[in-house]
């Protein structure tokens, strides 16, 4: 960090002193040119809540520009990777690359317990799926990125100071044109099986100008607070980019200080009269379970007005805890606003109304599971209304056999519009997969509509979401395909629904092995595998040989083997303690591969 | 790095895990810390938070990320404060 971006010990102003333009900007670059005019800008906060640095607009953009003259002679349309911790120096090699026609690519910025060696192979096979020819981290992240990068034929491996001591080329390069492409969003934590998307300056533009004007619309009172990570689309497209899109200050808390104290988030708010904050539906039961009594006295969260909810599927209770233990403190369960969207969207599909809250359809869900229709009852299980697409985006949930359903009917959720991405880097086999000739996405998520508006029921693709992080099934089954006794397709992943937890993962492996000791010690050594690399528990389940479903070409069904793992647990349950598990099943998968870890009440 | 120190990051470590998994305080001080306590990437952090606000020092994520066990989280901490001091 320099000198001239220190703390001043004063955060921006919210009200920008300029005209508040809505989003409404040809470019990255326009937009940020625009708010450089005015007092706001991005403010940081460290792990006890203290300003550590203010960033106004005026000086990201000035500081920007300087190192775009840097990274200009690396190549236009050059893909430089920017490990997005939350940190000041990321939103200047960001714009810098706006400035200088490059791609940035945020990777990951989060290591677990003892993950040093996981997460190196991450950042390569990130370094590496999108080309980069340089790459950049912030100082605390640097030391991982170098050992990541070693060997790789890029032209720089540092910090943002590293970059300015590159050559400086004689004139500013030529500003961004609109078909240029933004930058790349990785979509998964998929470790095997990264996609970048591509995202042009005129499909996130036209996202911005949508959600800004038609998802809700700001005021010069308005001033963001955000944990968000900066390398995922909500993050980084919804409160980094889109902040400088409509001059509004933000102050960041980084990911990892909420996760540590999700307190802070909320002495944030209060304390700055934050009007605007995001969070997936894990944020918010993450804070309601930390929070004492007496913590709510302190804190004042009327300004509150927009609490935007996304990223995973919204369990209603957890917005009810959190509503519940914020309203001694002014918090208006009214501010809840769902909305639907995904990095392949360059960010968001629908918002619910401004101002109703999260409001509930309740269903039939044994007429859903059955015939696929969504009919109201009076106790039914209840999916959270995301609300209408935005204006200028077409929405269309199909059967399988790609007709399009009427309303309260479930299908695939298609979608057409002006921000959908180019495609994921080469990958056109994946980009096939998902986008049609005539532009339209396969979600892979499953829902239906009411009154136009989408309610979210499922995902068709197989991605898990585990306390609010992507686990993709293919990468815990090689985890356990990696053992001696597993063969090649011997594994099955999925998750089931969990009280607590809202989403829990389940691995069924299929070996030959049949003494009950060895057996468990497989099941053991993989539940260590898949904790050491994902941090999360995994329910293991041994079965013998031929016990997996496979479709008629031979593939083994995820969908099926889930249906199959449930009916068998029914059974379990339903024989209590006549019986465990039987044969070989029974050995292994005694009481304690089932056993939850116990939680203490918080 | 005097014993007297790491013997005090090694209680502040046991009585942190032992505010969170009351059964875990006494693991091998070798074992997989996460996997064997079964902390999740949410409770490994608030574990961090509660090592930091016994011993009131910053652990940074490079601490983290090397450290598995018990004993290579205490030498970690014990590097750090040896630098800080």
């Amino acid at each position: 960090m320099t000198e001239a971006n220190t703390a001043r010990g004063r955060p921006t102003p919210t009200d920008s002193a300029i005209e508040l333009r809505s989003a409404d900007f040809a470019t990255l670059t326009d937009a940020l040119d625009y708010a450089a005019l005015g007092e706001s800008g991005f403010n940081y906060y460290d792990r006890h809540g203290e300003l550590a640095t203010v960033l106004p607009y005026r000086e990201l953009r000035s500081r920007a520009l300087d190192l775009a003259r840097h990274l200009a002679p690396l190549g236009r349309g050059q893909r430089l990777a920017l490990v997005a911790h939350t940190h000041p120096d990321f939103a200047v090699m960001f714009y810098a690359c706006q400035y200088a026609g490059l791609v940035p690519v945020p990777l990951p910025a989060a290591v677990h317990l003892g993950g040093r060696a996981a997460y190196i192979r991450h950042l390569r096979d990130l370094l590496r799926d999108c080309g980069a020819i340089a790459a950049f981290a912030p100082p605390e992240f640097v030391g991982f990125l170098n050992e990541a990068s070693e060997g790789m034929p890029l032209a720089m491996s540092g910090t943002l100071q590293d970059f300015l001591a590159l050559d400086r080329a004689a004139t500013p390069p030529p500003a961004p044109a609109r078909e240029e492409l933004a930058y790349f969003q990785y979509t998964s934590g998929s470790t095997r099986f990264p996609r970048g998307t591509m995202i042009r300056q005129s499909a996130v533009m036209a996202n911005l100008e949508a959600i800004f004007n038609h998802g809700f619309r700001l005021s010069q009172q308005d001033r963001f607070c955000s944990w968000l990570p900066y390398y995922h689309d909500m993050g980084l497209v919804g409160i980094v980019l889109g902040c400088v899109a409509t001059q509004r200050s933000v102050d960041f808390l980084a990911t990892r200080d909420f996760a540590m104290r999700p307190r802070l988030w909320l002495t944030l708010m209060s304390k700055n009269r934050s009007t605007v904050s995001f969070s997936p539906p894990f944020g918010y039961a993450l804070c309601a379970r930390r929070l004492r009594p007496s913590d709510t006295e302190a804190l004042d969260l009327s300004a509150w007005r927009i609490a935007g909810v996304g990223a995973e599927m919204i369990h209603a209770e957890w917005l009810r805890q959190f509503g519940v233990a914020l309203a001694p403190a002014g918090f208006d369960q009214s501010a809840f606003l769902p909305c639907y969207g995904m990095a392949e969207c360059s960010l968001a599909i629908s918002f619910a109304a401004v101002g109703s809250g999260a409001s509930g359809d309740a269903i039939d869900i044994d007429r859903l599971a059955r015939h696929g229709e969504a009919r109201p009852v009076a106790r039914g299980k209840t999916f959270i209304d995301c609300g209408r697409p935005l204006p200028g985006y077409e929405v269309e949930i199909r059967d399988e056999l790609g007709r399009p359903v009427p309303e309260r009917r479930c299908g695939r959720i298609h979608l057409r519009g002006p921000s959908v991405m180019s495609g994921y880097f080469r990958n056109p086999e994946a980009t096939n997969e998902v986008l049609s000739a005539d532009g339209w996405l396969d979600t892979g998520d499953i829902g239906y509509q009411v009154d136009g508006a989408l309610h979210i029921t499922g995902r068709a693709k197989d991605l898990m979401i585990i306390k609010g992080r992507n686990i993709w099934p293919q990468d815990l089954e090689h985890l356990a395909e990696q053992q001696p006794e597993v063969r090649p397709t011997d594994a099955s992943a999925f998750s089931i629904a969990h009280e607590e937890e809202g989403e829990t993962a389940v691995l069924v492996v299929q070996s030959r092995e049949t003494d009950p000791g060895k057996l468990a010690a497989l099941a053991q050594r993989v539940q260590q595998a898949v904790h050491a690399e994902f941090a999360i528990h995994c329910l293991i389940e041994l079965v013998p040989p031929h016990t997996l479903p496979r479709t008629s070409s031979g593939k083994l069904s995820r969908s099926t083997a889930r249906r199959d793992f449930l009916e068998r647990r029914h059974v379990e349950a339903a024989a209590v303690a006549r019986t465990r598990l039987r044969g070989v099943a029974a050995a292994a998968a005694s009481s304690q591969l089932f056993h939850w870890p116990s939680k203490e009440a918080a | 790095m005097n014993e007297a120190t790491a013997g005090a990051i090694e209680t502040a470590i046991r009585e942190a895990l032992r505010s969170l998994r009351p059964g875990a305080a006494g693991l091998d001080g070798d074992v997989d810390l996460a996997q064997e306590a079964g902390l999740d990437s949410a409770e490994v952090m608030d574990l961090v938070m509660e090592i930091e606000d016994r011993l009131d020092v910053s652990i940074p994520v490079e601490t983290i990320a090397e450290a598995r066990s018990i004993n290579e989280l205490c030498a970690g901490i014990a590097r750090l404060k040896h630098d800080l001091s």
